[in-house]
């Protein structure tokens, strides 16, 4: 089993990594949990929860869960394009500061315009979003691990270990 | 105006939102414990277990900086 490729798999899809080291049933809990929070994020703060420009951490932390990350990320540049054609809206700027400016014009370019599309007015959507990518990268570095080591599929069940001979080998 | 969609526009919660804390506290209970148990039978117990803990230790923290709001600072 290749570490790499279980790291792989772990980012791209939550609980890949365990699925291909043989242990479907945590990868599937840990897939259904750590994209249910994201999505649930996302839900609550709206496209821009995922906000590269002037979340940079938070942003960060999203991209961990791998293809749902993206996906988001993906449907909020389509949407803030879209809304930046329709209205007078400035075009983003890198940097803390300029960053700030931007989201600042953008936002009161869309108040302007009326459009009922905000950005989060709490942290509470971003912390469900960071925290499932956080919760990913610690499934990725146990599939790494797990991957490194050979543990392979699930340790076996209490009272069967295998005898001291075969233990020793 | 546009409408409103589903993961697009936010979803507005209020006072609320402080409710959100234990669904987030129990998916970390989960993810954590999915990786630590050595043997899933024992996990629906660590998990609430966990969950317990930390929702106490919360608490906790929350009466402790009230009190220090309160009466020391």
């Amino acid at each position: 089993m290749l570490p790499l490729l279980a790291g792989v798999l772990a980012w791209l899809i939550p609980g890949a990594g365990h699925v291909y080291l043989g242990r479907a049933v945590r990868g599937v809990i840990l897939c259904l949990c750590i994209n249910a929070l994201f999505w649930t994020g996302v839900a609550v703060g709206g496209v821009f929860t995922v906000e590269p420009v002037t979340q940079r951490w938070w942003f960060a932390a999203q991209m961990c869960t791998g293809a749902s990350g993206l996906a988001a990320w993906y449907r909020q540049d389509r949407v803030r394009d879209r809304i930046s054609a329709s209205i007078d809206a400035p075009a983003p700027r890198r940097g803390r500061a300029g960053g700030a400016a931007w989201q600042r014009e953008f936002t009161e370019a869309v108040i302007q315009d009326n459009l009922d599309l905000n950005y989060p007015s709490d942290t509470v959507a971003r912390a469900y979003s960071g925290v499932a990518g956080m919760l990913n990268l610690m499934a990725i570095f146990d599939a790494v691990m797990l991957a490194g080591l050979g543990r392979v599929g699930e340790p076996p069940p209490q009272g069967k270990q295998p005898p001291p001979e075969e233990r020793e080998k | 105006m546009i409408g409103w969609r589903l993961f697009v526009n936010p979803i507005e919660l209020g006072v609320n939102h402080v409710w959100l804390v234990l669904p987030l506290c129990a998916v970390l209970a989960v993810v954590y414990k999915t990786i630590r148990v050595p043997h899933l039978r024992q996990l629906p117990l660590q998990v609430l277990t966990l969950w317990a803990y930390i929702l106490l230790g919360l608490a906790g923290l929350g009466v402790a900086f009230f009190l220090l709001l309160e009466y020391v600072a």
